[in-house]
């Protein structure tokens, strides 16, 4: 069953499609039963329902433009992958261009962050943001690495 | 709030934005006491609770940029 609509998917569609100008690899980190199975680690079936959608979701959304191109990694069986992106849980997606990959989302971006989620693939697509010039004026000042950590809920 | 730190994430090439869906990582709203979201954690030291507008949130994060000792 589809995770995202008929009437969602022609949304972001044309959302996308308008907004997308270079391309952008969602690069996601999850977990497989068969791998987690094999390091005798037990996944409860409500994770891997849970890590299943996220995958689902991303591949829907990848799918509606062909800027778009979606990676998906084994976190127990790429450890190189994980070392490079410091990725220390999952489900993990890294909206990638060029080689920027600081913005990231942690679980699946559904109910009130998918819309955010969407927005941040054309931003990061355009390299556009929106702050006050206040705002990207002390961001010139940052001079050394800074990691926000949001927390927040979908629901 | 996410839209705002993932602007930050894009326009500063020192800044990482994870946005983080916390009652899937129970774990984290332990270590970190999150009690009410939105929450940030500001390179694992600095905590705010609540929304905060743009002019509050970029303090903070320049001062995690800038302060040597850190």
């Amino acid at each position: 069953m589809a995770v995202i609509t008929d009437t969602e998917k022609t949304q972001i569609r044309g959302l996308l499609e308008r907004g997308l100008t270079n391309p952008v690899r969602i690069i996601h980190f999850t977990s497989y039963e068969q791998s987690l199975t094999q390091s005798l680690l037990v996944l409860p079936a409500q994770a891997q329902r849970y890590y299943e959608e996220t995958r689902q979701l991303l591949a829907e959304v990848a799918s509606v433009s062909d800027k778009l191109s979606l990676e998906v990694h084994d976190f127990a069986a790429d450890p190189e992958g994980v070392g490079h992106y410091g990725i220390d849980k999952i489900p993990a997606t890294l909206l990638v261009k060029d080689t920027n990959h600081r913005v990231r989302y942690f679980g699946l971006p559904s109910g009130y962050e998918f819309s955010t989620f969407v927005e941040a693939l054309v931003d990061v697509s355009r390299g556009t943001y929106t702050l006050f010039s206040e705002t990207q004026e002390k961001l010139k000042l940052v001079i050394q690495p800074v990691h926000i950590q949001l927390f927040t809920t979908t629901h | 709030m996410a839209s705002l730190a993932y602007s930050m994430a894009i326009a500063s090439p020192w800044v990482t934005a994870d946005v983080v869906e916390i009652s899937e990582f129970a774990e984290l709203a332990l270590k970190y006491g999150v009690i009410g979201v939105p929450m940030t954690i500001i390179n694992e030291t600095t905590r705010l609770r609540g929304s905060l507008s743009e002019a509050n949130f970029i303090e903070p994060v320049v001062k995690a940029g800038t302060d040597r000792s850190s």
